[in-house]
């Protein structure tokens, strides 16, 4: 492979970048071809040392989007960071999909439950006031009035209450956890090498 | 050695070399590419990673041969870095040694 196909393959794997970093990443292998030469060595030697031009584009995808969601305030900017530390090679499916498919899992239940929990608290809310307007829909056999009223307002209050905060908690974990997530994507990562062209 | 292995001490290496004196990216490479079976473009990736996390500075300078080159510069945060994974490699370095050691001593006695 001679200097402009091995810049080309790499510019092209380096889609989705900006366009600032691709080309200050091409410089530094543009600098390195000419220096090679400069040296005596052939495009063909320069090129095979460097490695696969497609898997470093990779694993500078890779670094640029778990920097992304580092910096991001956006929970979802970890989705395509996980992808990208995926598509670095086979021994991240075990690695890297199936923990990140548990955590996924585990924090879409804790949201599903706590969306349950405050729907049922809106669903009280909404039974007691049809309860003060239209008695006459409930059959309640012997409770008075006002008793079923309150004991409607308490289970709506307790409802909404503890839904509101396990809300606050499960905020927390899935910001905790999405940390976690960013230092282990980045130590993952840092052990990724490439392999020398035969 | 094994690759994942290997990884970790190359941060360490670039680190090392830079303390010495500043370097453009070639030349980093060549050095540790002499000593250590990588692929030499897994290094420019890392070198970026440790600008990004302000471990080193670039600047641009002219050659005599050819274009001007970028030149990396450890800072401070760079230079405490090093620093702490040097004691670090070191600490492993020789409880790994040690356990050879006692390996050793016991295949001597056994034969």
């Amino acid at each position: 492979m001679d200097k402009t196909a091995y810049l080309r393959e790499l510019e092209d794997a380096l889609g989705g970048l900006p366009e600032a970093d691709i080309q200050d990443i091409l410089s530094d292998y543009r600098e390195h071809f000419s220096v090679g030469l400069s040296e005596g060595r052939t495009m063909t030697e320069i090129a095979a040392n460097l490695g696969d031009p497609a898997m470093i584009g990779r694993l500078y995808r890779a670094d640029h989007l778990v920097q992304q969601a580092d910096s991001s305030n956006r929970v979802r900017a970890i989705i395509p960071a996980v992808f990208a530390v995926i598509g670095l090679g086979l021994f991240n499916i075990f690695f890297v999909a199936v923990p990140s498919l548990l955590i996924a899992f585990l924090v879409l239940g804790l949201w599903m439950l706590t969306g349950l929990v405050i729907i049922t608290g809106i669903g009280c809310f909404a039974g007691t006031l049809a309860y003060l307007f239209f008695p006459s829909w409930f059959v309640i056999g012997g409770a008075s009035g006002v008793s079923v009223f309150f004991l409607g307002l308490f289970l709506s209050l307790g409802f909404l209450s503890l839904g509101a905060l396990l809300a606050i908690g499960v905020w927390f974990l899935t910001r905790f956890l999405i940390r976690q997530a960013v230092r282990y994507l980045k130590f993952n990562i840092s052990l990724f090498t490439v392999r020398r062209e035969p | 050695m094994n690759i994942q292995f290997k990884k970790g001490a190359l941060e360490l290496c670039v680190l090392v070399l830079l303390a010495r004196k500043d370097c453009y990216g070639y030349e980093l490479v060549q050095s540790i590419s002499r000593n250590i079976d990588i692929a030499e473009g897994t290094i420019y990736p890392l070198l970026r990673r440790l600008r990004t996390e302000g471990y080193f500075k670039t600047y641009l300078q002219e050659s005599s041969e050819g274009p001007p080159r970028k030149y990396y510069r450890l800072t401070k945060k760079g230079k405490a870095y090093r620093d702490q994974l040097v004691t670090e490699w070191h600490a492993f370095t020789s409880g790994v040694n040690r356990i050879l050691g006692e390996a050793d001593g016991q295949d001597s006695l056994s034969s």
